[in-house]
C-alpha cells in the first residue's frame, strides 16, 4: 500500500511557469527601467529572486531535459530526444500520490519521436507556435494580408530584387503561415501566452482532483518569436516602444548574422516588439497568478517561473552580432535566465545572489513535494511494482538557500550548447571555450547538425547524434601542457557583464587556471 | 582505498590479482581526478574490488607493458590478465557494466 510522502513543510503541489525566451534584462525586477512587466515585478518583489541564475545546455530542448531530469545536460547530450536512460520527474512521480499535468504550446517539445510530454497525467496541447505553423498551411488567407508586407524587404532581397537566398522563401512561408492563424485573432486574448494561461486554468479549476496534490507545468512558448504582439496585425495600433518606427512590421527577421542583413533600426525595433510581446505574457501571467490565489492555492503551493534563456537580437550587448539562436551562443543575453519563486510559508523580498541553474529546478519540486530523499520514496513505494529514485539528480534543491539554510549552493555555473561552447561563470570572471570553430560553422549547417532539421521536424535525433562529443576529449598524454586555444574568451564579469572585452591576452594563467577548472566540473558531471 | 604501484611491480600486482581495476593517471589531469572519484563511488557499489593507480609520468614501462599512451585509462584485471581497458571518462554504472563484461 502506497503511503503519503513524508513533508515536513506546509507544502503540497508545485506549479512550474515556463516563459520561453525572456531575456532577464528585460523585467523591471532584474533592472529593466522602460519595458512594462508589473505582473512579474510584483511576484518578485512578494517572493524570491534568484539574481545569478544560468540554464546550463542551451537551447530549448535541452534545457526542458535538465528541468525534466534533473541532471546537467552540457557534458552527455544536445538537442536529442529524451531517452529510457533518462529519468524524468513524472518517472519518480509515477504511482505516487500527485497528480501531474503539461500544458504546453512549445512544439520543439512536441517533435516526433522526442517524447518530452512523457509520463504526465494530463497533456494539454497548444497548437500554432513555431514549429507547429505548418499545420495550418492549407487554410485560407485574407488577400489583404500579404507575407512581405510583416518583413523587411532587405532581409528578403538583394539589390537587384531577387530573394537572397533560401531562408527568404522559407521566411516567407512561415510567416503565411502565422497569418494564417493570426487573421482571426482580435485582441491580445487571442496570442498564445493567454490560450495557455486559459488552459492552465481550467485544469486547475475543472480537471484535477482538488483533494489530491499536485505538480503543474504551464510552459508558455510566448514570448518566443515570431514577435507579434498586437500592434504587429492591428493597423490602428503601434508599439508602445517604438512609436515611430514607419517600417513594415517585422513578424520574424533572418536567423542570420546581424551585418549585411539585418540594420540597426530594424534591431531596435525587434527588440521593442519583443518588448511588447513580453508585456503581453506579463499581463497573461498576472491574471493566471489571479486565478491560482483565488483558488486558495497559494498557501500550499509552491511556484516558480523561469525563462529557458534570453535571445540575441543585434550587436553588442543586444546578441554578438546575430539574430535570433543561430550561433552557439555562450554569452549573457542567451544564458542568464530569469528565476524566481512563492515559497509558501517564505514571507517577504528576497534576491539571492548563490549561482543556481535550471538543473536545481525539478530536485527543488520534489523536494516541495516531499519526495526527494531516497527514504522518502521508498516509503511512499509499492510492493512489487517498480519505481524510480532519485539517485541520478545532479541539481540541487533551492529551498535550503531560500530558508536561509545555506548561503549558496555552488561557486559558479555552467552554460554553452553541448559540442560547440562551454562557458564558466564566477564571480568575478567568465571564461568561454570554443569546441568548435564556430565562425567556420555554417548557419544551415547550425541548424540542420545541432538543431536536428527541427524546421524540417527533426529526425528523432540522428542529426543530432553527429555532434557527439569524441571520448579523446576526455583525455592526454603524459608531459602534455594546458595550451589556451587561440579563439577562447576571458571577461571581467564585474565591469564587463554583457562579455564585449575579451581580456584573456592580458591575464593567459588566470585564463588555464579557469579552463583547467571548467574541464573539470565538465568531466565531473560526465563521470557522476 | 586505492593501492599506488610504480614500475618495478606494476607487472608482479598484476600477475596476482586474481580481481582489481588498475588505472593510469597524470598528476594534473582533472579527468584522471575525476576517474578517480568516480572509482570510490564504483569501490561501494561493487565492494572487494582493489584499484590499483600508476602514475603514466613516472611509469613510462607500466604505460608500455600495457599498451596505454592517453590517460585516464582503465584496466579490468581478471585471473591475473588485464582482460579490458578502456581511456576516457565513465561514470560509476558505466563502470560496473564495463567491469562485469571484461
Amino acid at each position: 500500500m502506497a503511503k503519503e510522502a513524508r513533508t515536513e513543510n506546509s507544502i503540497s503541489n508545485a506549479i512550474f511557469i515556463m516563459l520561453d525566451t525572456l531575456p532577464f534584462n528585460y523585467l523591471g525586477c532584474y533592472g529593466n527601467n522602460w519595458i512594462n512587466t508589473p505582473n512579474l515585478d510584483r511576484f518578485a518583489r512578494q517572493g524570491i529572486l534568484f539574481e545569478n541564475a544560468y540554464s546550463e545546455g542551451l537551447p530549448t530542448i535541452p534545457v526542458r531535459r535538465s528541468l525534466l531530469t534533473g541532471r546537467y545536460t552540457l557534458p552527455f547530450g544536445g538537442w536529442k530526444p529524451l531517452s529510457t536512460e533518462d529519468t524524468t520527474i513524472t518517472d519518480i512521480l509515477w504511482g505516487r500520490n500527485v497528480q501531474t499535468a503539461l500544458v504546453y504550446d512549445s512544439p520543439p517539445l512536441r517533435l516526433p519521436k522526442y517524447g518530452y510530454s512523457r509520463g504526465f497525467d494530463y497533456v494539454r496541447f497548444c497548437s500554432g507556435h513555431e514549429l507547429d505553423h505548418e499545420t495550418f498551411y492549407g487554410e485560407a488567407l485574407d488577400p489583404g494580408m500579404k507575407p512581405e508586407n510583416y518583413i523587411s524587404p532587405t532581409m528578403l532581397y538583394d539589390e537587384n530584387g531577387n530573394l537572397r537566398d533560401q531562408m527568404s522563401s522559407a521566411l516567407l512561408r512561415e510567416i503565411e503561415c502565422y497569418l494564417k492563424i493570426r487573421q482571426h485573432w482580435r485582441s491580445d486574448a487571442d496570442n498564445y501566452v493567454a490560450v495557455v494561461a486559459r488552459e492552465a486554468e481550467n485544469w486547475l479549476r475543472n480537471v484535477r482532483n482538488p483533494k489530491r496534490p499536485f505538480f503543474l507545468w504551464v510552459d508558455s512558448f510566448d514570448p518566443h518569436e515570431p514577435w507579434d504582439p498586437p500592434s504587429v496585425w492591428d493597423p490602428d495600433l503601434k508599439c508602445p516602444y517604438d512609436e515611430d518606427y514607419d517600417g513594415n512590421p517585422l513578424l520574424l527577421a533572418p536567423w542570420s548574422d546581424v551585418e549585411g542583413r539585418i540594420t540597426e533600426r530594424e534591431c531596435q525595433h525587434i527588440r521593442a516588439l519583443a518588448a511588447e510581446k513580453i508585456t503581453v505574457v506579463d499581463k497573461w501571467f498576472g491574471r493566471l497568478l489571479d486565478q491560482i490565489r483565488s483558488m486558495g492555492l497559494m498557501e500550499n503551493t509552491l511556484l516558480i517561473v523561469c525563462s529557458d534563456h534570453g535571445q540575441p537580437m543585434g550587436n553588442g550587448k543586444h546578441g554578438h552580432g546575430i539574430m535570433r539562436k543561430s550561433r552557439p551562443w555562450p554569452y549573457e543575453e542567451l544564458i542568464h535566465i530569469p528565476l524566481m519563486m512563492h515559497v509558501p510559508g517564505e514571507q517577504g523580498t528576497r534576491r539571492i545572489k548563490s549561482f543556481v541553474q535550471n538543473t536545481d529546478i525539478m530536485p527543488t519540486i520534489l523536494d516541495a513535494l516531499g519526495y526527494l530523499d531516497e527514504d522518502a520514496l521508498r516509503e511512499a513505494g509499492h510492493e512489487g511494482i517498480r519505481t524510480f529514485g532519485t539517485q541520478d539528480i545532479q541539481g540541487s534543491s533551492l529551498l535550503p538557500l531560500v530558508r536561509g539554510e545555506k548561503d549558496k549552493v555552488r561557486d559558479y555555473a555552467i552554460a554553452g550548447y553541448y559540442g560547440m561552447s562551454w562557458s564558466l561563470i564566477t564571480e568575478d570572471y567568465t571564461y568561454i571555450h570554443w569546441l568548435r570553430d564556430q565562425e567556420a560553422l555554417t548557419i544551415s549547417e547550425m541548424h540542420k547538425v545541432f538543431y536536428d532539421d527541427a524546421l524540417g521536424g527533426g529526425h528523432g535525433g540522428k542529426q543530432s547524434a553527429k555532434v557527439e562529443v569524441k571520448e579523446e576529449m576526455w583525455t592526454c598524454t603524459p608531459g602534455a601542457e594546458v595550451v589556451l586555444p587561440a579563439k577562447d574568451e576571458l571577461f571581467d564579469r564585474k565591469i564587463d557583464p554583457f562579455q564585449l572585452n575579451n581580456i584573456l591576452d592580458r591575464n593567459p594563467e588566470k585564463g588555464k587556471e579557469l579552463l583547467q577548472q571548467l574541464k573539470a566540473i565538465i568531466g565531473e558531471l560526465r563521470s557522476s | 582505498m586505492f593501492t599506488t604501484v610504480q614500475d618495478n611491480d606494476f607487472a608482479s600486482t598484476v600477475d596476482s590479482a586474481e580481481r582489481g581495476v588498475v588505472i593510469f593517471t597524470k598528476k594534473l589531469c582533472p579527468h584522471c581526478k575525476n576517474m578517480l572519484k568516480m572509482l570510490e563511488k564504483f569501490q561501494r557499489i561493487v565492494p572487494g574490488i582493489p584499484v590499483f593507480t600508476v602514475d603514466s609520468e613516472d611509469c613510462p614501462e607500466s604505460m608500455t607493458l600495457a599498451s596505454v599512451e592517453r590517460v585516464p585509462t582503465v584496466c579490468v584485471v581478471k585471473g591475473g590478465k588485464i582482460l579490458a581497458q578502456k581511456t576516457g571518462l565513465m561514470n560509476p554504472r558505466e563502470m560496473e557494466a564495463f567491469y562485469e563484461s571484461a
